[in-house]
């Protein structure tokens, strides 16, 4: 052998997952300490993508704004497009015409339905299920091209303007968002019969990753995650904005505690996004769709909160009474996402954790790290050596 | 006679030598490419030559013109010897497939032995190739490699056991004659033989459910993560034989070699054409595979092979040492 | 294993992909209402620069011609997000479905 290679044999060796590697989508650094193929420690560094949105905010205006903070994250778009100009609403004590508010919850559940998609596909490819994940990206097609006929846009919509929506419904595309969900609906309930039939995917994802709901609440997980783990607790449902007072819904939940049940819970909120979307079509009421607003926003604060694709997302804006806010802050939620997610990385007693397991861990909360990028700071047992 | 040494030569260079079985694993890779997309409702390779078809040597050329890295620690004898060895290994295991006729180009009594241990050979290569790159993705995956090789290759062996027994010879072109004037083998009592090889073989091709070692999502490339340039290109060629290998074994073990309706006269065409069909036919099930299923744990992978393949074909002997004694 | 019959399925279905750029270019179908390359029309705009204020990222700079006052939209920097429609008070920038906006050189990338 070579001089250099370190003859003792060392047990515990570094694998860095990251800052650029398969597994992951967007730069973060998991840092993971293993014996063999047992993870036995891991730190977690979220801040090579940060992007100084909440500075750039200050300088620009409200409007300018609005397209910044759709920036943010490119899938949950229309999450934060609808917290922000929620928040400017607020600020102004002014609220958008019912028809703009049905209008906002159809598009924000017709993204819910492409993250979702995204993110199943996502996982199927972790776990190296390759043909899986091709047929639900093409299916995936069918609600961005849906998105692109109504907004204008695949992904990026700016479909929520502060006051209201900026198109409105025509029958066509009525016509058009009633045939994809059909066929959305039908392929929903197909993916749902392979996962809880295929073996390997069972085998892979069962047990793994498991965050019970007591360290769930503990930790503050969110959204599915959170649901994954048999509680109940929906933005949607329990803080009704936009026109979620008047849609009926179910939150889904599952008992299982574990990645497996993350599919499963997020198979469901496609379907369950399905029906409203549904309800919203049938039950659209009549009237304006944009009640416009001054530039200048008077002094005060607000705090809005929407159900995210991902979980729950938070905004505060602080205004002074000119056209640029003075303070804005996001909280997005894979942020809230990631104590759980080093809890579920960390093995326990028996609870061991696999090196082939740490992407399916991680795809489960369904991380969107430069929208999280926020701050500098290792999180996790084990830090950078 | 003063054709002879001719003969064999053209027959070890050409035909049915390493140039038919280069072009062979090209032509693999493309068919399983192709399939693959298919079943995705993808296109696969399309714009190299018609329909795609030159695009594996397309490929070739490209990573045999790029640069070629060394990590700086690595070990390098064995780094840089790992590629070629590996590619003079499988060209002559391969020189054994009995495409002409009941033997292959090399035919000796217990050339399936040698068959083997080249397979097992291939997986200790892996492992050197993982373990001299000096680096931690390499070294996760050629362990994998090796612990994969404790699960699939006791099975493997066995499977192959059973057909020896059945056809009564050690030999490859002993089997081929076999099941030429008997039963193909897969009629018999080795169907569940030829199962637990064809999964055998999924793990020895490194192909999902058993790409672990080369797990794309957890370990970068596993052991062929620090081969660039000419070593890669060369690594992927051998295995891309060790594909073509693995579909002619099938194919000499199970499916009866090369025989199939013949015309007289037309010997020499028909046989290459039989087994080369068959071995399509083996690849299809390969691919399938590939494209039904999501990649196991390795310790799922190891326990699924001990509690499931071993006593499976140790019953499978069972069974046809007692259809042979009937 | 449902997946294998869908698997098979697919193999005698017309693939999904489409021949994107070098198939054909006929085939790729924008829905009306894609925000594409805009159109300004030259006659109705008063000059107001009202989208120039509203543009996000600076993508609009007034020039000053025969006419007076006119926007001109620098296409390397706009992100189609269509607020400088929004916020003309003569609704005289429109989309085209143009959307093949690539170019070597910045200067054809101005509309104006
Ligand atoms: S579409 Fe948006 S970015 Fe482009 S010029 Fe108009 S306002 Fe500016
Ligand atoms: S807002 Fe409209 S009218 Fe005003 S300068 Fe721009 S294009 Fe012209």
């Amino acid at each position: 052998m070579s001089g250099s290679v370190n003859s003792g044999y060392e047990r515990l060796f570094d694998i860095p997952i990251g800052p650029q590697h398969p597994a992951l989508k967007e730069p973060a650094l998991i840092t993971l300490k293993v014996e063999g193929e047992h993870v036995v420690g891991v730190g977690l560094d979220v801040s090579y993508n940060h992007r100084g949105i909440e500075k750039a905010a200050e300088y620009r205006t409200y409007v300018q704004n609005l397209y910044l903070i759709e920036r943010i994250c490119g899938i949950c778009n229309v999450a934060h497009t609808l917290t922000f100009t929620q928040c400017v609403e607020g600020v102004q004590l002014k609220d958008a015409p019912e028809r703009a508010k049905m209008l906002r919850v159809l598009v924000e559940e017709l993204a819910r339905i492409h993250s979702h998609l995204l993110w199943l596909g996502v996982a199927a490819h972790e776990i190296g299920f390759d043909t899986f994940f091709m047929y639900i990206w093409l299916d995936r097609e069918v609600s961005l091209d849906l998105m692109e006929a109504f907004t204008g846009n695949r992904i990026t919509s700016a479909y929520n303007i502060i006051g209201g929506v900026r198109r409105d419904l025509t029958p066509e595309i009525t016509a058009k968002i009633r045939k994809g969900m059909d066929r959305l609906e039908e392929r929903a309930k197909f993916y749902r019969k392979i996962v809880e039939t295929e073996k390997t995917v069972i085998s892979r994802t069962q047990s793994i990753g498991i965050l019970p709901p007591e360290d769930a609440i503990r930790l503050s997980a969110v959204g599915p995650t959170l649901r994954a783990s048999g509680i109940k607790i929906d933005a949607r449902a329990d803080d009704p904005y936009a026109a979620h007072a008047s849609v009926p819904f179910n939150v889904i939940t599952c008992d299982g505690c574990d990645s497996f049940s993350r599919i499963l819970v997020r198979i469901d909120e496609i379907v369950e996004s399905i029906n409203i979307i549904r309800y919203c079509l049938e039950h659209l009421p009549s009237g304006p769709i944009i009640n416009r607003l001054p530039r200048r926003v008077p002094a005060g604060e607000f705090i809005s909160r929407v159900e995210a694709p991902r979980g729950e997302l938070m905004h505060y804006l602080r205004s002074d009474g000119s056209d640029k806010p003075y303070r804005y802050k996001v909280k997005t939620p894979t942020i809230s996402n990631l104590p759980s997610l080093v809890h579920m990385l960390s093995s326990k007693g028996r609870y061991v954790v696999n090196i082939a397991d740490v992407p399916v861990i991680l795809a489960s909360i369904d991380p969107c790290f430069s929208c999280t990028a926020r701050l500098e700071k290792n999180i996790g047992t084990y830090g950078k050596s | 006679m003063a054709m002879e040494p001719f003969l064999s030569i053209f027959q070890t260079f050409i035909f049915p030598g390493f140039l038919f079985f280069i072009g062979l694993a090209f032509f693999f890779e493309w068919l399983d490419r192709k399939f693959y997309a298919d079943m995705q409702s993808r296109v696969g390779p399309l714009y190299t030559g018609p329909r795609g078809i030159l695009q594996p040597i397309a490929d070739f050329i490209k990573l045999m013109i790029k640069e070629d890295l060394t990590p700086k620690y690595a070990d390098k004898k064995i780094f840089n010897s790992v590629p070629v060895i590996m590619c003079a290994l499988m060209l002559t295991a391969i020189t054994l497939m009995p495409v002409m006729g009941n033997a292959g180009i090399i035919s000796f009594s217990g050339d399936i032995v040698l068959a083997i241990t080249a397979m097992t050979f291939f997986c200790i290569l892996v492992f050197l190739a993982g373990f001299s790159s000096v680096s931690r993705y390499s070294a996760i995956g050629a362990e994998r490699a090796v612990l994969q090789l404790l699960g699939f290759e006791i099975p493997l062996m066995l499977s192959i056991v059973g057909v020896c027994i059945a056809s009564g010879s050690v030999e490859i072109a002993g089997i081929v004659s076999w099941q030429g004037s008997n039963l193909w083998n897969i009629a018999g009592p080795q169907l569940l033989g030829f199962i637990i090889f064809l999964v055998a073989a999924q793990a020895e091709l490194e192909r999902i459910p058993f790409d672990i070692p080369e797990a794309e999502q957890e370990i970068v490339a596993g052991w062929v993560t620090e081969y660039s340039g000419r070593k890669l290109a060369i690594i992927r060629l051998s295995r891309n034989l060790e594909l073509v290998f693995i579909s002619a074994l099938a194919v000499a073990l199970y499916l009866g070699g090369p025989y199939g309706p013949l015309v007289a006269g037309a010997e020499a065409f028909l046989l290459p054409l039989y087994f080369v069909l068959k071995m399509f036919l083996v690849l299809a099930v390969l691919v399938t595979v590939r494209a039904v299923f999501a990649r196991v744990r390795i310790d799922q992978m190891v326990s699924f092979a001990w509690r499931y393949l071993i006593p499976l074909s140790l019953l499978q002997i069972l069974i046809t040492v007692l259809w042979r004694a009937l | 294993m449902s997946i294998i019959w869908e698997a098979y399925r697919q193999l005698f279905r017309p693939k999904s992909t489409e021949k994107y750029p070098f198939g054909n270019r006929e085939e790729v179908s924008l829905p009306d209402g894609f925000r594409g390359k805009m159109i300004l029309n030259r006659e109705s705009c008063i000059g107001c620069t009202l989208c120039e204020k509203d543009c996000p990222s600076g993508a609009i700079v007034i020039i000053v011609d025969a006419k007076g006052k006119r926007p001109t939209f620098f296409l390397d920097r706009c992100m189609f997000c269509g607020q400088c429609q929004e916020s003309c008070p003569k609704k005289c920038i429109s989309y085209s479905k143009e959307f093949e906006n690539a170019a070597y050189d910045r200067k054809s990338l101005e509309v104006r």
